[in-house]
């Protein structure tokens, strides 16, 4: 190795050095990973801060998406300790590949609702009605996701044809659409209204109370410790202060 | 030294080296071992998949139309013209290469979505809204797919000698004379290797697509997003779409066979 090769080996090694000390730098905190469904993103907020200074030792990290690709990562193995889905039925994939650690228990409801920008650009959306208007963009959320299915009972039960010009993955995928102005309706929950800073207006229709409810579950997963005690507090009343706050109902 | 005897590489570069050939490997493997092929017929038939696979035909085809015509333009201008700039515009050329697509699609949402900066004189000028129709699937394509057109063409007309449109100039031909019935016709494997990459590109397209297009079957739901949509309930359907897009760019390599053969 000549001098000039020295000269580049010895910045390599040096941040070689550096990465491997950065690695091993935690503050002594386990960390506790818990998948939850995208529409618990805001309430989680709030629910980090309340577990983590019950328990010093944990750092909890949040990871939000659609609930039925957070069972799959969980089915494959993800390592995580808490799945939260918000139905039973997204839970399953996860169930069937056996890695869950306990029975998933029921620890929140919600409820999809139209939804529509309040300072709407496009036309205006006064009624359920207006969804079935063909010149409304419209964003749903996709039938494969809890909110998808239960936006689907919600216009079934409210006689609406609404045409969808896009099917989003997961409710925030339509919270946002609708944020930016970019589609004049949509379906969300409740919460994601209660909790837009009156950037969003519920659109209120004819169908019963009991339509287009979803039920969250959580469950313990066999890849890492600490998932029992996180079920355990999510069911617990300081949480389930905090999930009524953000406009969840009562499992 | 210099002798036709094979020389041992070594262990330090050899073992990366063939780390690196798995890393290549293995996902493609994967996919091949994992895919469902007896029920592939039935999978690709289903009315969802054919959907998608036709759609992103479209797109892909009407993205690489699309950068045939502003492309090649732009390659010979940055190959042939000097002008103040020129750099400045290579840069953005570049920029769509390297920007990860989920920020394109960002991107594309706040300049031509409905509330964007030019979106929004196209709704109040011409009721045109790019997101969700498949135009804007086409234009979030062209984004990702046109510089690779550009950049293949202005390296084919650079490595051009100049020679052949100087002496058609000199015997009187005007420059779109010389550039259609000289320039073209030199550059034309430069023109279709740099169309089979930007189609290649093009029928891949996912981020841009899902965050500036949407995502609705039969209008924007390409086959990357069908994918994801099918990876949600139907791992089958996904693998067996993964195939197509996995045969789409053995067909790209075999059309570039000439430009990817290595120096013997």
């Amino acid at each position: 190795m000549g001098p000039s090769c020295l000269r580049r080996a010895v910045p390599l090694a040096l941040m070689a050095a550096t990465l491997s000390a950065c690695s091993g730098g935690d503050d002594g905190r386990s960390s506790v990973t818990v998948l939850a469904a995208a529409s618990l993103t805001t309430a989680f907020e709030d629910l980090e801060a309340a577990y983590e200074r019950a328990h010093e030792d944990v750092d909890l990290v949040v990871s939000t998406g659609g609930s039925p690709s957070l069972a799959a990562q969980a089915a494959a193995g993800a390592p995580a300790s808490v799945l939260i889905t918000a139905d039973p039925e997204s839970m399953q994939p996860a169930g069937e590949a056996g890695v869950l650690a306990g029975e998933p228990a029921s620890i929140a409801t919600n409820a999809v609702t139209i939804a529509t920008p309040t300072d709407a650009p496009g036309p205006v959306v006064d009624d359920a009605a207006g969804l079935a208007d063909d010149d409304l963009l419209v964003a749903l959320c996709a039938p494969e996701v809890p909110c998808g299915r239960a936006a689907e009972e919600l216009l079934t039960a409210a006689g609406i044809d609404a045409e969808a010009d896009s099917l989003e993955l997961s409710v925030r995928g339509v919270v946002t659409r609708l944020e930016l102005g970019e589609v004049d309706a949509g379906i969300v929950y409740v919460t994601d209204v209660a909790g837009s800073d009156g950037t969003l207006r519920a659109v209120v229709t004819d169908a019963p109370d009991t339509v287009g409810l979803v039920r969250y579950v959580a469950a313990p997963l066999e890849a890492r410790p600490g998932g029992a005690e996180l079920v355990e507090f999510l069911l617990g009343a300081e949480a389930q202060g905090i999930l009524a706050e953000h406009g969840f109902g009562a499992p | 030294m210099t002798g036709p005897r094979r020389r041992r590489p070594p262990a330090a570069l050899a073992v990366p080296a063939l780390l690196a050939v798995l890393v290549l490997t293995l996902p493609v493997l994967g996919l091949v071992v994992r895919a469902p092929w007896t029920d592939l017929p039935s999978l690709l038939t289903e009315p969802a998949a054919r959907e998608a696979i036709r759609l992103s035909l479209v797109v892909a085809a009407a993205a690489t139309v699309l950068s045939l015509v502003l492309g090649v333009p732009l390659g010979w201008v940055l190959a042939r013209v000097p002008f103040p700039g020129r750099r400045f515009v290579r840069v953005a050329v570049f920029v769509p290469l390297v920007l990860p697509p989920v920020v394109g699609g960002t991107a594309l949402l706040f300049a031509l979505g409905r509330q964007g900066l030019a979106g929004r004189l196209l709704d109040d000028w011409f009721g045109i809204v790019l997101p969700f129709s498949t135009w804007g699937a086409i234009v979030a394509a062209t984004f990702v797919a046109l510089p690779f057109l550009v950049l293949t063409v202005e390296a084919g007309v650079r490595s051009l000698p100049q020679d052949y449109e100087e002496v058609a100039c000199t015997l009187g031909a005007g420059p779109w004379t010389v550039f259609r019935r000289v320039t073209l016709p030199l550059i034309g494997p430069s023109i279709t290797a740099g169309a089979a990459l930007a189609f290649a590109r093009a029928i891949g397209e996912f981020g841009a697509t899902v965050t500036f297009a949407g995502n609705l079957p039969g209008r924007t739901r390409t086959l990357p997003l069908a994918i994801f949509t099918a990876l949600e309930q139907d791992p089958d359907t996904a693998l067996a779409l993964g195939v197509v897009l996995l045969a789409v760019s053995l067909v790209v390599l075999v059309a570039l066979r000439d430009r990817l053969r290595g120096p013997r």
